[in-house]
């Protein structure tokens, strides 16, 4: 870095023990190398983003960083495996940008004058903050398209809008690894490279397809063989269909003699499946009837509990009767706030382990449930137990 | 301080990418930071100005600077998240980084002033 570049003013030795002395400073107390400083003859336009020890890392790994967010959307970043939430913070001080400069815990040179360059000049920078995956939009997406069997296929894929997973990792505000993570909640499988759900009632019948098969056949839920049922099954529905219901319903046996031949049902699913399947057609269900009836259509075998419908069913036990409904956590906002107001909305007061399954989604290895509903909910005890109800005295009931 | 949310303008995606020096990672640049605006004398742009001298010193390696006829006692500090300094690659959809800032010259004091009868600047 040449003095030459600067043509307005040229700082010397001279004028540098000038001010030393103004400043009443003494020279023995400093150390001999002074920077002036400069700005450069132009600035640039630099964007400053926070980072913390992953994206650092990611970046250096040389893994994909990425801002996502549509118009309507405040963005967020992605890193492989992370999503943070970004906005931009002011401060009213200045930030100078300078390429080099030398600390004062640094020792240098014998040089006396160092020029030194300011390069940009900032007020603003973008904060990051870890958050959830927004993902009411992946479910939305895929329910517009899902496959309703092979009769309507053709129209589906006329009519809409297909994706496969570079389009949604494009416009689903999560990591790639979230989003598959999302995916595969939602149970959604790939026909011809486009990521798919299936249809509830479509999924309804194939399913029982397999169910009445294992029973018809006199198969041991647990213990089927599973050539025998895909192919009976192949000729009923198409293939990749009777692969996803089995693959997503079934896990191979895991005594060895049998681990690759025969499947066994996943219980907690094809129940939570049939309760949805009783209640989704309702506004509410007497609990005591819906036991017997969602009892009634498992397979032989198997054991309902309520425990399995966690985050699924809303129950009613203060009600004369007792009343179950469907509501499900993947159909809530993303959004805290809004998600906070929507169930307290839907129920005035909640217990710990009522809202719990709502809100359990939202919490992230720093803030666990526990301290999102100190934040957005008021505590009261009655009669010895703790609820939780709205901050906004409007909604408490 | 203030927050707000930021949109990123009509692309749905934009790329973060590290300056490619041939180095593993983008080289460490340094950020002073002052209380205020800084303005020229007669407000005339800033570009090639001189601002001021930086000092330290030799007892507890503490940054001095002087800009004009105000003196400035800062300390050194490490941001606590590093600032990666991106500049948007023409019209493209990638931002790169071109250089990563992990400390700074804090100046959180209001400026000094060090002669009694300052000549009005």
């Amino acid at each position: 870095m040449s003095q030459g570049e600067f043509s307005l003013y040229v700082r010397t030795s001279e004028d540098v023990k000038t001010v030393i002395e103004h400043a009443k400073l003494s020279e023995n107390d400093l150390k001999s190398n002074v920077q002036p400083i400069y700005f450069s003859d132009s600035f640039e336009k630099y964007k400053m983003l926070e980072l913390d020890e992953h994206i650092l890392k990611d970046l250096k790994c040389g893994q994909k960083v990425v801002f996502k967010g549509e118009q309507n959307e405040s963005a967020v970043l992605c890193t492989e495996n992370k999503t943070y939430d970004v906005k931009e913070a002011e401060t009213s001080n200045s930030i100078l940008l300078l390429p080099e400069l030398t600390f004062p815990n640094e020792d240098v040179v014998d040089e006396q004058l160092t020029i030194r360059k300011v390069v940009s000049l900032f007020h603003t920078y973008y904060e990051v903050k870890p958050c959830r995956p927004r993902l009411k939009k992946l479910r939305n997406l895929l329910e517009k398209c899902s496959y309703k069997g092979s009769e309507l296929e053709n129209e589906v894929l006329t009519s809409n809008e297909m994706y496969n997973f570079e389009k949604l990792s494009a416009l689903i505000q999560a990591s790639d690894n979230e989003l598959k993570c999302a995916l595969k909640d939602l149970g959604a499988f790939q026909i011809d490279g486009y990521w798919r759900v299936l249809e509830f009632d479509y999924e309804c019948r194939t399913l029982s397809f397999l169910l009445n098969l294992i029973d018809e056949q006199s198969w041991p839920y647990n213990m089927f063989p599973m050539e025998e049922c895909s192919k009976i099954l192949n000729e009923l529905l198409p293939p990749v269909i009777v692969e996803h219901i089995i693959d997503k319903y079934s896990v191979w046996c895991v005594s060895m003699n049998l681990s690759q031949t025969h499947r066994s049902l996943i219980e907690d699913k094809v129940c939570r499946f049939m309760a949805v399947g009783l209640l989704r057609p309702c506004d509410k269900f007497n609990l005591s009837d819906f036991k017997t009836a969602w009892q009634g259509s498992v397979p032989e075998g198997m054991t309902t509990n309520l425990k399995q419908l966690e985050g699924t069913v809303l129950v009613d036990l203060s009600s004369h009767p007792q009343t179950i409904c469907y509501f499900n956590e993947q159909e809530l906002p993303d959004n805290i706030m809004d998600r906070m107001q929507y169930l307290f909305e839907v129920r005035g007061k909640w217990t710990f382990n009522e809202i719990q399954p709502f809100v359990e989604k939202l919490a992230t290895d720093k803030v666990n449930v526990n301290n999102l509903l100190a934040k957005y909910a008021r505590a009261t005890n009655v009669d010895g137990i703790r609820f939780y109800c709205s901050k906004h005295s409007k909604h408490n009931k | 301080m203030s927050c707000q949310h930021f949109q990123i303008s009509e692309k749905t995606m934009i790329l973060v990418k590290l300056i490619n020096n041939g180095c593993s990672s983008p080289p460490e640049w340094a950020a002073i930071e002052v209380q205020g605006e800084l303005e020229s004398r007669h407000h005339s742009q800033l570009e090639c100005q001189y601002i001021g001298d930086l000092f330290a010193t030799i007892k507890d390696n503490a940054p001095i600077l002087i800009i004009g006829h105000h003196i400035l006692y800062g300390k050194m500090l490490t941001f606590e998240k590093p600032l990666a300094v991106m500049r948007k690659k023409g019209e493209t959809e990638e931002y790169i980084v071109e250089a990563i800032v992990t400390k700074k010259l804090l100046f959180k004091d209001r400026p000094k002033p060090i002669i009694a009868n300052a000549k009005k600047s």
